[in-house]
C-alpha cells in the first residue's frame, strides 16, 4: 500500500506541486490549507506515514500546529518536514526542539523533496 | 518610525527578485524609468506585509499575466494564488538578507490583489523597480518604515549565524 503523506500549506499551487513530485514517486497524498486542517486530519487519520508542513499560514502555523501535534503524543512517530519560506536559524532551532525532523526553504526541487520524505519514512 | 532614505534596501530587493524568477528559469531584464510599463498592464499583486523592532512595512509584486503563466508550476492552479506564494518567496529571502545585516522581522501571510493601473503613491523616495519578463513585466516595491535612530548596516554583520538558503534542505 502506499504511504500516505499529508501537505499542509495555504498556497493550493503548491499543494499541487508538492502533491506531483510526491505521488510520481509513489506516495499518496492527502492535503490541508492550514495548521487547523492539518491538526484535524493529523489528529483524526492513522495511517500517514510522514506530514510536509509550511510555517506562515492564516489561522494556525506550522510551528503551533507541530506543538499541539507533540502535546497530542503523535511525534516522534510522525515525522514532520517543514517546507517553508523561511531560513531563520531560530525557527529551525525552534522546529527542531518541538520535533521537526527537517526544514527545507522554497522554492523546492521535486527530486529533493521526495530523497527527504523517503528518508525520513524509511523503517 | 520614518521612510528609509538610502538604495540598499532597494538594491536588495532588486537582487532577491531577479534570483527568485531565475530560480524558475525565467530571465527577468531590469528596465529605466523611461521604459516604465503601462500602468493597466499590471492586472494582479502579491503584498508581504511584515514587521519587527527595526523596521515594518510591506512588499508588493505586482506583475502582468505572462511572468506568472511562464513561471507556474501547477498551470491549473489560480494565478492569484500564485502571485501570492511568488511574493511570499520574495520576502523570504529579502528576509534572509535582512538577517544578515542583524535585521529581524516577523512574516504575515500574502495577500493578492486585483486591479487596475496599480501603482505606489507618486512622491515617494525611490520609484518601483520594473523588469522586463517573457513577453510581460514584473514589478516591485518595498514600501516601509525604519525605527527612529535604526540606520541600516551596509555590509552583513560579522556574527549572524547564516540563514538556510532557499532550495537548501536539512534533515534532523
Amino acid at each position: 500500500m502506499d504511504k500516505k503523506i499529508l501537505i499542509v500549506d495555504d498556497s493550493a499551487t503548491v499543494r499541487q506541486q508538492v502533491r506531483a513530485a510526491l505521488s510520481s514517486a509513489g506516495f499518496e497524498v492527502v492535503e490541508a490549507a492550514d495548521g487547523v486542517e492539518g491538526l484535524e486530519a493529523i489528529t483524526e487519520r492513522d495511517d500517514l506515514a510522514a506530514v510536509v508542513c509550511d510555517v506562515n499560514m492564516p489561522r494556525m502555523g506550522g510551528l503551533e500546529m507541530l506543538e499541539l501535534v507533540k502535546s497530542r503524543g503523535k511525534l516522534p512517530a510522525l515525522p514532520v518536514l517543514m517546507l517553508t519560506t523561511e531560513g531563520q536559524p531560530a525557527l529551525v532551532k525552534k522546529a527542531k526542539a518541538v520535533g521537526a525532523k527537517g526544514w527545507m526553504v522554497k522554492p523546492f526541487k521535486g527530486e529533493l523533496l521526495v530523497a527527504g520524505i523517503r528518508k525520513l519514512t524509511s523503517v | 518610525m520614518r521612510n528609509p532614505d538610502n538604495r540598499l534596501l532597494d538594491d536588495l530587493v532588486f537582487d532577491c527578485c531577479r534570483e527568485l524568477f531565475t530560480a524558475y528559469a525565467l530571465d527577468t531584464r531590469p528596465l529605466g524609468r523611461h521604459d516604465f510599463p503601462p500602468m493597466d498592464s499590471l492586472a494582479l499583486c502579491g503584498v508581504m506585509g511584515f514587521g519587527g523592532k527595526q523596521m515594518r512595512g510591506a512588499l508588493v509584486l505586482a506583475t502582468t499575466r505572462e511572468p506568472l503563466e511562464l513561471t507556474n508550476p501547477d498551470a491549473c492552479s489560480s494565478q492569484r494564488d500564485w502571485v501570492c506564494e511568488l511574493a511570499n518567496q520574495l520576502m523570504g529571502r529579502v528576509k534572509n538578507r535582512l538577517l544578515l545585516l542583524g535585521v529581524e522581522i516577523l512574516l504575515a501571510t500574502p495577500a493578492g490583489l486585483t486591479g487596475e493601473n496599480l501603482c505606489p503613491t507618486p512622491g515617494r523616495l525611490r520609484a518601483p523597480q520594473v523588469f522586463a519578463a517573457g513577453n510581460g513585466f514584473v514589478c516591485v516595491w518595498i514600501d516601509c518604515e525604519l525605527a527612529d535612530g535604526f540606520e541600516l548596516p551596509t555590509t552583513p554583520l560579522q556574527d549572524v549565524e547564516a540563514p538556510v538558503a532557499e532550495g537548501e534542505a536539512l534533515l534532523f
